[in-house]
C-alpha cells in the first residue's frame, strides 16, 4: 500500500490542538480505534492526565457502549446516553470515520493522516487487516515513531500462540475465565464467581496504557516506534501473584477459599450486626496488636495465643488455637455494629474497613475531601452529571476533566480541519462520500 | 535541613550499572522503599521491561512478602511462591531506613535519591516522621518522580488526616473502595477478590504514575509527586458504579454470575465444568442466535435484542427468560469442548473457566511463551513462573535474574552506584546501617 501524497506532505500539528493544555501527559496525541472498555478506558486514563485522545467511532452506529443500560436522560427527556459511556468517555474527542482504507482512498488519506499526527495508536478492532486493510507495516511506514498497541482477548499471532485462537472473539467475562481469575473467586463449594464490573476489561485497559507509555518513552529516546501486544488473558494472569508459580513449581492448584484466606488469619470479610467489614492483620508486627484488640473486646488471655501457633504457616490456622481465635473473632464481630468494630480495630492500627457500596462512599467525608467526585457536562444530553474523578493525584500538573463524554462524532470537523488541514469544502465532500459523519 | 556534602557531590552514573541492558525502559533507575505488593510490584513491572530497580529491605528481616505462603520447597530450601515471582529482576539492598534518627542512613538514602529517576514508596509516610519531606527530596534531586502509595492517600493531597494515617491492606482497599460489595450472589454476602489482586492493580497504578512522571520530567525538567490511594485506584475501575449513583440514584448491587443488564453474559455449567459465554452488541448477539438456532432449533426472529437481551426489563420478560433457559439447558447437556466449538464457529466469545493447571497445559499459553524458567537466587534452582505482559516487538521484557537473596546487592550498590569505598562499606556494616 502506498502512502498518499497528502499524508506524505502533512506536518504534525502541535499538540494539544483541540483539548485544553494541562497535566503530565500534555503534548502526547493518541489515536484510539476501539470500542467498549479495554481500549477506550486505557485512552481515558491518559486523557485524564492531559493526553489529546481521538476516539474513532463507526459512522452512524458509534461505540456500542453508548447504548448499554442504565441510561441518563437529558433534562427535557429527548436524548439519552448510557451511564457507563458518560463516565468512561469524558475527556475524549469523538470522530466518526469509515476506516475501510482498503476500499476507499479517501478513508486511507484520513486514517493515515491521523497516524501521521499521533504519537500512540491503541486499538481493539476485530479483523483489522481482513476487513479494514490496516497493517502494522503501513502504519510504521507512515509514522516510524508510532507506538502501536493492539489489544485483544487472546493476542496477535505475530507474538505467538495458536493462530486460530488468536482470532477468537472475547469479552471481559472470557478474559476472567480464561485468564484464571474467576476460578479462584468465591466459596470453596460454590461455582466460580464473576468479578463485577467488567473487571478483566478494566485491568486490561491499564495494561494498554502501560504498554503505550513504555513504548512512547522508548520511541522518544530512539526515534523508533514498535508494536505492543496486550492479550486480555495475560493481563489478568500477570496479576494473580503466587497462583502460577505455586502450580508450576509445586503442582498445587489454587482453588476458591471464600471470604477468608486459607493461609493467613485474620484475613477476610466478616459479617457484623449491620453489615460487613474487611479485616486483615498479616505479618508479625500487626498480629500482636490484633490480639490486644481482641483481648479488649473479648477478654482473651493473649499468652494463650502465641503468634506462631495461629499465623504462618497455613497449617497453623487450622490448629486448635487458630480455630478458636477465628471463632472468637467471628462471634464478637457478628454481635457488634460495623462502626463499633471498625473503631476498635482502628484504635489498634489494624487494617479494617466497612464494605462500602456507592452510596456509602458518596457520603464519606474522606472521599469527598479527596475531591473524588467531579462534575461535567455530558455532551449528548447536555446535562450536568457527577462522576468519579481522577487517579492518581498529582502535585504540580494534576489531571482534569476538561469536558464530559462527547456526542457521537462531535469533533469530526475540528479534527479534520485543525489537525489534518482539510478545508470546509473538502470536509463536505468527505461527508457526501460517507467517509465521515457529522 | 541541609543536603550532606557527599550527596551534593555525588555524580549520577547512567543506568544500568548492575542489571543487563534490555527492554523499552533501559536507562531508567528506580528506588523502591516499601513492602509486600502494592508499591513493590510496580518495581517488578519496571524491572521486567529493563529499568534498574533497587528494592530496599529491612536489615535482617527483609520484605514480609518473603514470608508469604505458600512456599516452594526444593532440597530443604524454601521460597515464597509470590516472592519468587515478584522479586525477579530486582536488586535487593538491606538498609536501615530510620533516616530521622541516623545521619549515616540519611546519607545513604539521599545518595540513592540522587542517582534514581523514580522513587516508589509505601512506607507509612516517611515525610510525616522526619524532616525528609518531598520538598527536601526535590532539593536533593529536582528531577525525581515521587510516587506514594497507601490505603487512604497522603494527607498532602487532601482527605481526613486521621483516615490517611490508618493502616490498610488489599482487603480494606477492596472493601472501602466499593469492589467487594459488587461481587457475588445477590442473596449472598459480598465476596473477597482473592490473590492480592487489589494490591496488584494498585501497583499497576503506581507503575503508571512512575511512567507518567518520567515522561513529564523529560518535558519540564522537573519532578513532582504522585499519590496513589488504593481505594481510589479501585473506585476508578468500577465503571458506572458512581455515575449510576449520582445521576440515576441507582446503587449497584451484586448480580451473581449472570449479568443483570445483558445476555447471554454468564458462567454456564457444562457437563464437565464451567464455561463463560458473552454476546454483547447487535452483531455478536445476532451470531449467538444463529448458533443457538443450529443447536436447538430456536427461531432467531423470536428474540430481538431489545426485547430479549438488552436491559433488565428485557432479561426479565418471558422472551428473555426463555432464551436464558434454552441456553442453559443446551449447555448443561454438552461438554465445554462442544460448547466452545459451536460458538467459535459463529465467532461468539466463549471460553472455559481455567485454573492454573488448565492454563499451564493449554497450547495457546505455551506458544505465547507465557511460562518462563529462571534461576531463583534463594533456592539456587530453576523455577518456573508466568512470563510477561504486555509483549513488545522491538525490545521485549526479560528476566535477567531470579528473585535475590536478602541484601544480595547491598555491597555492589554501595560500591558501584553510590561510590562508597570498601572501608566505608565496612563501617556502615559495623554501624548496622546496612547488612552484608
Amino acid at each position: 500500500m502506498e502512502i498518499p501524497e497528502r499524508v506524505e506532505k502533512l506536518e504534525k500539528s502541535p499538540t494539544p490542538a483541540l483539548t485544553e493544555a494541562f497535566g503530565p501527559l500534555q503534548g502526547i496525541r493518541i489515536l484510539c480505534t476501539g470500542s467498549l472498555v479495554a481500549v477506550p478506558h486505557g485512552a481515558t486514563i491518559m486523557a485524564d492526565l492531559g493526553a489529546e485522545v481521538i476516539h474513532i467511532e463507526n459512522p452512524g452506529t458509534g461505540d456500542p457502549s453508548r447504548i448499554s443500560f442504565p441510561r441518563i436522560h437529558s433534562n427535557d427527556g429527548k436524548t439519552e446516553i448510557s451511564s457507563g459511556w458518560a463516565n468512561n468517555a469524558r475527556n475524549q474527542l469523538s470522530m466518526e470515520l469509515d476506516m475501510r482504507i482498503n476500499k476507499n482512498p479517501l478513508s486511507r488519506e484520513v486514517f493515515l493522516g491521523l497516524i501521521k499526527s499521533c504519537d500512540i495508536w491503541i486499538e481493539n478492532m476485530v479483523w483489522l487487516e481482513k476487513r479494514y486493510g490496516i497493517t502494522d507495516n503501513i502504519v510504521l511506514k507512515t509514522n516510524p515513531r508510532m507506538v502501536i498497541v493492539h489489544e485483544s482477548g487472546y493476542g496477535k499471532p505475530e507474538f505467538g500462540g495458536q493462530s486460530n485462537k488468536c482470532w477468537r472473539a472475547a469479552y471481559d467475562i472470557i478474559g476472567q475465565a480464561y485468564g484464571g481469575l474467576s476460578y479462584i473467586t468465591g466459596e470453596p463449594d460454590g461455582p466460580p464467581t464473576r468479578v463485577e464490573p467488567y473487571s478483566a476489561d478494566y485491568i486490561t485497559a491499564i495494561f494498554v496504557a502501560l504498554g503505550a507509555l513504555m513504548g512512547y518513552i522508548h520511541s522518544r529516546k530512539t526515534g523508533r516506534g514498535q508494536v505492543v501486544d496486550v492479550a486480555q488473558f495475560e493481563a489478568v494472569a500477570r496479576i494473580l501473584g503466587g497462583v502460577f508459580p505455586d502450580y508450576l513449581n509445586s503442582g498445587h492448584i489454587t482453588g476458591r477459599s471464600g471470604n477468608k484466606s486459607n493461609s493467613l488469619q485474620p484475613y477476610g470479610l466478616f459479617q457484623t450486626k449491620d453489615g460487613y467489614i474487611a479485616l486483615g492483620a498479616f505479618d508479625n508486627t500487626i498480629l500482636p496488636r490484633f490480639l490486644q484488640a481482641l483481648a479488649e473486646a473479648t477478654g482473651i488471655n493473649i499468652a494463650d495465643y502465641p503468634t506462631e501457633k495461629h499465623n504462618l504457616p497455613t497449617k497453623n490456622i487450622h490448629s486448635p488455637q487458630g480455630l478458636t481465635l477465628d471463632k472468637l473473632l467471628e462471634g464478637w464481630v457478628s454481635s457488634h455494629t460495623t462502626a463499633k468494630v471498625c473503631t476498635l480495630f482502628n484504635k489498634y492500627q489494624i487494617p479494617c474497613s466497612p464494605v462500602y457500596n456507592s452510596a456509602d462512599a458518596a457520603q464519606d467525608y474522606h472521599w469527598k475531601a479527596r475531591e473524588n467526585f467531579m462534575q461535567c457536562i455530558d455532551q449528548t444530553t447536555q446535562r450536568k452529571i457527577n462522576i468519579f474523578g481522577i487517579t492518581p493525584k498529582i502535585s504540580e500538573t494534576p489531571g482534569k476533566i476538561w469536558r464530559g463524554a462527547p456526542a457521537q462524532g462531535q469533533d469530526t470537523d475540528n479534527i479534520l480541519n485543525k489537525i489534518l488541514g482539510y478545508s470546509a469544502a473538502e470536509i463536505q465532500y468527505l461527508r457526501d462520500e460517507k467517509i465521515v459523519c457529522r | 535541613m541541609k543536603i550532606p556534602e557527599r550527596v551534593r557531590n555525588l555524580e549520577k552514573k547512567p543506568a544500568p550499572i548492575l542489571t543487563e541492558s534490555f527492554g523499552p525502559l533501559q536507562g531508567i533507575r528506580v528506588l523502591s522503599t516499601g513492602n509486600l505488593i502494592a508499591a513493590p510490584f510496580a518495581g517488578s513491572m519496571f524491572a521486567d521491561f529493563g529499568a534498574e530497580v533497587i528494592h530496599i529491605e529491612n536489615p535482617g528481616v527483609g520484605d514480609p512478602l518473603r514470608q508469604m505462603p505458600p512456599f516452594i520447597e526444593k532440597d530443604g530450601e524454601k521460597v515464597s511462591a509470590v516472592w519468587l515471582d515478584n522479586g525477579r529482576n530486582r536488586l535487593s539492598m538491606e538498609l536501615d531506613l530510620r533516616i530521622n534518627i541516623n545521619p549515616l542512613s540519611q546519607e545513604v538514602f539521599l545518595n540513592l535519591i540522587k542517582v534514581c529517576d523514580i522513587w516508589i514508596d509505601n512506607l507509612a509516610f516517611p515525610d510525616q516522621l522526619s524532616d525528609i519531606t518531598d520538598k527536601f527530596i526535590h532539593e536533593v534531586n529536582p528531577q525525581i518522580t515521587i510516587v506514594h502509595e497507601s490505603g487512604y492517600g497522603n494527607p498532602d493531597f487532601g482527605g481526613i488526616p486521621e483516615v490517611c494515617l490508618q493502616p490498610s491492606s488489599d482487603l480494606t482497599g477492596q472493601a472501602y473502595g466499593g469492589w467487594s460489595y459488587l461481587v457475588g450472589d445477590p442473596e449472598g454476602p459480598p465476596t473477597r477478590i482473592p490473590a492480592g489482586v487489589v494490591d496488584y492493580i494498585t501497583a499497576l497504578n503506581v507503575f503508571f504514575s512512575g511512567l507518567v512522571g518520567y515522561i513529564d520530567t523529560q518535558r519540564r525538567q522537573k519532578g513532582q509527586v504522585f499519590d496513589c490511594a488504593q481505594f481510589e485506584v479501585i473506585a476508578r475501575i468500577l465503571g458506572e458504579n458512581f455515575s449510576n449513583y449520582f445521576n440515576l440514584g441507582i446503587i449497584n448491587k451484586r448480580q451473581g454470575n449472570k449479568s443483570a443488564v445483558t445476555q447471554p453474559y454468564n458462567f454456564f455449567k457444562a457437563s464437565d465444568g464451567y464455561i463463560a459465554l458473552g454476546a454483547y452488541g447487535f452483531s455478536v448477539y445476532g451470531r449467538y442466535l444463529k448458533a443457538m438456532a443450529e443447536a436447538t432449533g430456536l427461531n432467531p426472529a423470536d428474540y430481538p435484542m431489545d426485547e430479549a437481551a438488552n436491559g433488565s426489563e428485557a432479561l426479565n420478560s418471558p422472551k428473555g427468560k426463555n432464551l436464558d433457559r434454552i441456553t442453559e439447558e443446551w449447555i448443561a447437556r454438552h461438554t465445554r469442548e462442544e460448547v466452545a466449538s459451536l460458538f467459535e464457529k459463529y465467532e461468539v466469545p466463549c471460553g472455559p473457566v481455567y485454573n492454573a493447571e488448565d492454563a499451564s497445559a493449554d497450547p495457546h499459553w505455551l506458544e505465547r511463551d507465557d511460562f518462563i524458567t529462571f534461576m531463583d537466587e534463594e533456592l539456587q534452582k530453576e523455577v518456573k513462573s508466568f512470563g510477561f505482559a504486555p509483549k513488545f516487538s522491538l525490545n521485549p521484557g526479560r528476566v535477567w535474574r531470579g528473585a535475590p537473596r536478602l541484601g544480595q546487592d547491598t555491597n555492589d550498590i554501595l560500591l558501584k552506584i553510590l561510590g562508597y569505598t570498601p572501608e566505608e562499606v565496612q563501617m556502615l556494616w559495623k554501624e548496622k546501617i546496612v547488612c552484608l
